[in-house]
This record gives structure tokens, sequence and C-alpha cells, in this order.
């Protein structure tokens, strides 16, 4: 990097992490759990929006989804169309329900729903997945940057998570939402920076209505699919089916975004916050897509490398498979200039009507694609023969390539601070959350019950900083992921239905114990379990099926474990 | 475990009105981000479509 992006990045971050400590330090003597947990309930609706829109959209987000899109089209969004259903489902059931109850994390209301064991199966089953998850947010940008930076990958990982534990150790959530207010504005600064440029770098002679021919003839305008198809991982339907209880358990159920709308000044601001959510994250995620499509068409004007992680075609040099591989690359790049050329005569025929040559030119670019595809699938073969374990998919390579080799000094810089604010912004909810959660749910309530709110404010700021560190250590060990955007999502479905069932059953399911939830749960985490290492099933539907099998098993095994009305009662309505 | 005292909850409860809206507030708003999404939906039905020749 040039030294103005070095500068670009390190004043950046700096300014995130040290404003955030003292803007939270003023408000920090004599903290309350409140306070610190829930920033003393006092934030506006955008501050509860922009804090749930930077918690949800971590680094994978701008690294992952344009290479998304790049190789399989616009479809991923098809997985976010469930959000805004969930979000006004939220806003009717669940926020008004956990001010009322004035709990601190979610999990609290299942104990005064059903019995201890129940909250302490879901804040367990939270804290299992949520510190995996954690891991794959820092590990994800911080393996990619030491790639194609050069830099050393336990570095980075380690300067993310030291940033990261120093203010929300110093703040609680309060630095937190500080803290992504000035990283979403950095993150919408850097992107929308590289839309401009990535169409503005395009060849003189293509016009961007060209662009959009292009990528909608090579397939990446694929944004909506209306057939039903299990085993097809995006479609309308699974996206608004499952991707529905996948929202709505992640935005109902998982403390680090319940924690975001809990701060809420009152049921009115919480309610704003996620609606606003609802409305703005399809379009965010259509647009970071579509930066993903417009890269594609400027890389069929630009030849773009075989294989994009350069560490992984490293590994040949020297060995019997390195000829082959320049073979194979040489052919590729010659495919690639006549790609580029047939394209623009394809282009040149839309301007002028000539169908016969579209017709021919469209023919010629059909074949391009098969050869260029099978010359991709013989290079990745070699990397695999030279090493079994080489990391074969490169989708999460492709974005930074490009920002690296074809964006001005300075915006380099910026769009680092990007990937670095993303992992950051996420990371901090999530370990914050973990913190909570530990210490309300599983410390206080099981071991500690009578601690004062200065002493419980001590032991949660150090299991901040204990999380932070198993956080930094599990991201260490994460080995390859294949498309990292589809990994953190598959870790969510394989938890969140179970969870959702669990909340749904205290709220719906009146007369059935604690007991039958619980059994319900451990047998569909089983079943949910089976299904991934057994099945095809498109991992959107795990949260569906995981939802209605905790249902429908709480209520079959009822009879076994009979509801008590001494012990258990229904929330205040 | 204790608690801080609880919050306020400004939100006004139109249907106590005698005069109150076929509609209230909220119901409003959830309509509009549906509204809004059925649009998105709509809009990218047409994007999918629109540049194919």
């Amino acid at each position: 990097m040039h030294l103005l992006d070095w500068i670009v990045l390190a004043s950046t971050l700096s300014f995130v992490v040290l404003w955030s400590i003292r803007k939270s330090r003023l408000a920090s003597k004599g903290a309350t759990m409140h306070d610190f947990v829930l920033s003393g309930r006092e934030a506006k609706w955008y501050t509860v929006a922009i804090s749930v829109m930077a918690t949800q959209a971590s680094a994978i987000t701008f690294i992952s989804l344009p290479g998304q899109a790049y190789v399989d089209g616009m479809r991923f969004v098809q997985s976010y169309l469930g959000l805004p259903l969930a979000m006004v489902l939220l806003c009717v059931v669940a926020i008004p329900m956990y001010h009322r109850l004035n709990v601190l994390t979610a999990y609290e209301f299942l104990e005064k729903r059903f019995d201890l064991k129940t909250r302490t199966l879901a804040a367990s089953l939270f804290l299992l997945q949520r510190s995996l998850a954690a891991a794959i947010s820092i590990y994800a940008p911080s393996i990619v940057l030491s790639i194609i930076m050069g830099w050393n990958v336990s570095y980075v990982i380690f300067v993310i998570g030291v940033l990261v534990v120093l203010y929300t150790t110093s703040g609680g959530t309060r630095a937190v939402s500080w803290a992504q207010s000035y990283q979403m504005a950095i993150i919408t600064l850097g992107m929308v920076s590289v839309g401009f440029l990535v169409v503005w770098s395009l060849p003189k002679d293509i016009s961007f209505s060209d662009a959009l021919h292009v990528a909608a003839f090579s397939g990446k305008f694929n944004a909506v699919d209306f057939t039903f198809d299990l085993n097809n991982k995006y479609t309308f339907w699974s996206g608004l089916l499952g991707g529905l209880f996948l929202q709505l358990s992640y935005f109902g159920t998982d403390q680090s975004q319940v924690q975001r709308y809990l701060s809420g000044e009152s049921v009115t601001q919480s309610r704003l916050g996620l609606l606003f959510n609802g409305m703005m994250k399809i379009p965010m995620q259509f647009g970071i897509l579509f930066i993903g499509a417009m890269m594609f068409v400027f890389y069929q004007f630009s030849t773009p490398p075989i294989f994009f992680n350069q560490s992984e075609t490293a590994k040949l040099t020297g060995t019997r498979y390195e000829a082959e591989y320049k073979q194979l690359s040489s052919q590729y790049e010659q495919t690639s200039v006549q790609r580029s050329a047939a394209l623009r005569s394809y282009t040149q025929a839309l301007r002028t009507g000539d169908n016969a040559s579209k017709e021919a030119s469209a023919a010629n670019l059909e074949s391009s694609a098969q050869v260029l595809s099978t010359l991709k699938s013989k290079a990745q073969a070699l990397l695999k023969q030279n090493d079994p374990k080489a990391v074969t998919n490169d989708t999460n390579y492709i974005f930074l390539t490009f920002v690296i080799n074809h964006l001005p000094i300075g915006l380099v810089g910026l769009l680092i601070a990007v990937v670095f604010s993303a992992s950051m912004s996420s990371a901090s909810s999530e370990i914050n959350a973990l913190a909570s959660t530990t210490i309300i749910d599983i410390y206080k309530r099981l071991f500690q019950g009578s601690l004062t709110e200065a002493r419980s404010v001590w032991v949660t700021r150090l299991a901040t900083v204990a999380w932070g560190t198993i956080i930094v250590g599990f991201a260490q060990f994460m080995g390859s992921l294949g498309s990292l955007i589809e990994a953190v999502n598959k870790v969510g479905s394989l938890f969140y239905g179970a969870i959702l069932g669990i909340f749904l059953a205290a709220f719906y399911l009146k007369r059935t114990s604690g007991t039958a939830v619980f059994v319900a749960a451990l047998i569909t985490e089983a079943v949910i379990f089976c299904l991934n290492a057994f099945t095809e099933i498109g991992f959107l539907w795990y949260n569906l099926i995981g939802c209605v099998l905790v249902l429908v098993l709480a209520l079959a095994v009822s009879p076994l474990f009979p509801f008590s009305d001494r012990q258990e009662k229904s929330p205040a309505n | 475990m204790s608690h801080q005292a609880p919050f306020k909850d400004v939100q006004h409860d139109a249907s106590q009105d005698s005069t109150a809206p076929v509609f209230s507030s909220w119901q409003a708003w959830y309509g509009l981000v549906l509204g809004v999404f059925a649009a998105l939906v709509g809009l990218m039905y047409w994007f999918s479509h629109a540049f194919a020749s």
C-alpha cells in the first residue's frame, strides 16, 4: 500500500476507537448494568437502526458478496427477502414484550415463562453459535487481507481483536453504538466510492447501458427466481420462508441484536429502528451485489487472473505442475482477449439493432464462457493435485484483488478501512452480547446472584476481555470455509431454528412445560445436524424445519412432561 | 437480580380514542414497510429481465 493509504487506514481506525472510548467514558462513572448492557436505554431510532445494520453487516458482507455476484450472479439477495416481514412481526410481538418485562437479555424471558434449564439451554446455544460466528467474522477478513496484502494473518486477527476489546470493555453498549455510527459512515463512503469507480473504470467505448446488457447476458442479474426447489440454495421461496425464520430468530432471539434495540429509549424508538432496517437492508445488499456484477463486467475487458488467490497459485512455483499451470493461464488470457472483442461486437450489434451479428456474437460468447470455465476448473484441479488441502474457491479474493490493483491511491486505504470497520462493528456487538449473556444468564443466575451493580459491571468488563481473547483464539484456528458469507449463515441456520422454536413455544404454546420444550429442542438440534450431514437440503430451510420441529415435538412430548400452573406461567399480556 | 426503573413508553395508544382512525399509526408503518418490500421485489424482478436481449 502507498503511504497515503496507510495514513487513511490508521487515522480512520484510530479516530473510531479513541472517539468511541471518549464519548462513552463521559457517561461511565457510576455505571450500572443497565448503562453498560443497554446504554441506559437512551438510544434514538436512528442509533438503533445504524447499530442493528452495522451488527449484521460484517466484513464478510463486503468481501464476499461482490465476489458472490461475480461468480454466481446477484441471486444471494433473495436470502434477505424474509427480513422486512420479520421486522414487522418483531415490532408487533417481541419489542413490546421485552420492554414490558424490563429484561437485559432475551433469555431472561425464558425463565419467566418456562424454567431455569430452558433459559440456560437457549443461552448456551447462543453462546456456542455466536462465538463461532464471531470468530468467522474476524477470521474471514483477516485471512483475505493477509493473502492480498502479504500481512501475517495472526497479526491482523490480533489487531482487530485488540481494537474491538478496547472500546467494548471501556464503554459497553454505548461505546459500541458510537463506534458503529462512524463505522457505517466509513463503510457507506467507501462502497459508494467503489461503486462509482468500477463503472467509471470501464473502457471508454463501453457505456453503462452496455455494461448492464453484458452482465445480464452473462447471467449475473438473476436477482429473483420464483422456482420452488428445496435443493436450490437461493430462490424467492427459500429467501422468503426460510429467510423469514432465520431473520426472526436472529433479530428476535440472538442477544447480539436484541441488545441493540433494547437500548432504544422506548418501544417507539426500538420499533422505528427495526422498521428502518426492514426497508434499507435489501437495497443495501442489492447495491453491494450490483458492485460485484459491475466488477465482473470490468474484468470482461481487463483480463482477469485465472485464479484470484495468488497465495495458492504461488505454491505451484518450482513444482511439476508449474508449466501446465502457466500454459492454462496463457490460454485463459488469450480466450479472455478474444471474449473482450466478441463482447464489443455484441454491444455494437445491440446498439445498431443488427440481430444477425448479435446472434453470432452471442454464440461466440457462450463458447468462450465454456472454454474459460473449463480452463479454470483444470487450474483448480492442478492446485488440488499439488496440495490436497488447497483452497480452490477464490470467491472471497475477487473484490480485494480489484481494490488493490485498480483503485486509486487513498481509496485503497479507505476500502481496507471499510473491511476493518465492518469486522469491528460486528465483532464488538457480538463480544458485548456474549459477555452480557455470560454474566447475566449464566454467572449471576447460576453462581453469584448477589453482586452489586458496580461489581456486576466490572465482571462484565472482565467477561468482555475473556470473550475477546477466546474469539481471537478461535479465529486463529479457522480453516478454509468456502464462501464465507455462506459459512456464517450456515452456522446460524444450524442453531437458529431450534432457538426460535423455543421462543415461539414460550409465546404461543401456553400450556407447554419447560421440560417438554427443553427435550424437543435437544432432539431438534440432533435432527438438524443429521440433515446437514446427510442431505442436500438448502441451509436456509434448516431455520424453518428446526422451528417447526421444536413446536411439534414439544406438543408431542407434553403428555410426558405436563405443564404445572404452580411452577410456570405465561408472560404477562 | 435488580433492574433500573421502568423505561418511558411514549407510544400513544390511538385505539383508546373514540375517534380512533381505522388503522393505527403503527399499522400504517407496517403497511409502509411491507409495501416497500413488495415494490423492491417487483423492481428486482423487472431488473432481472429488463436487460436480457
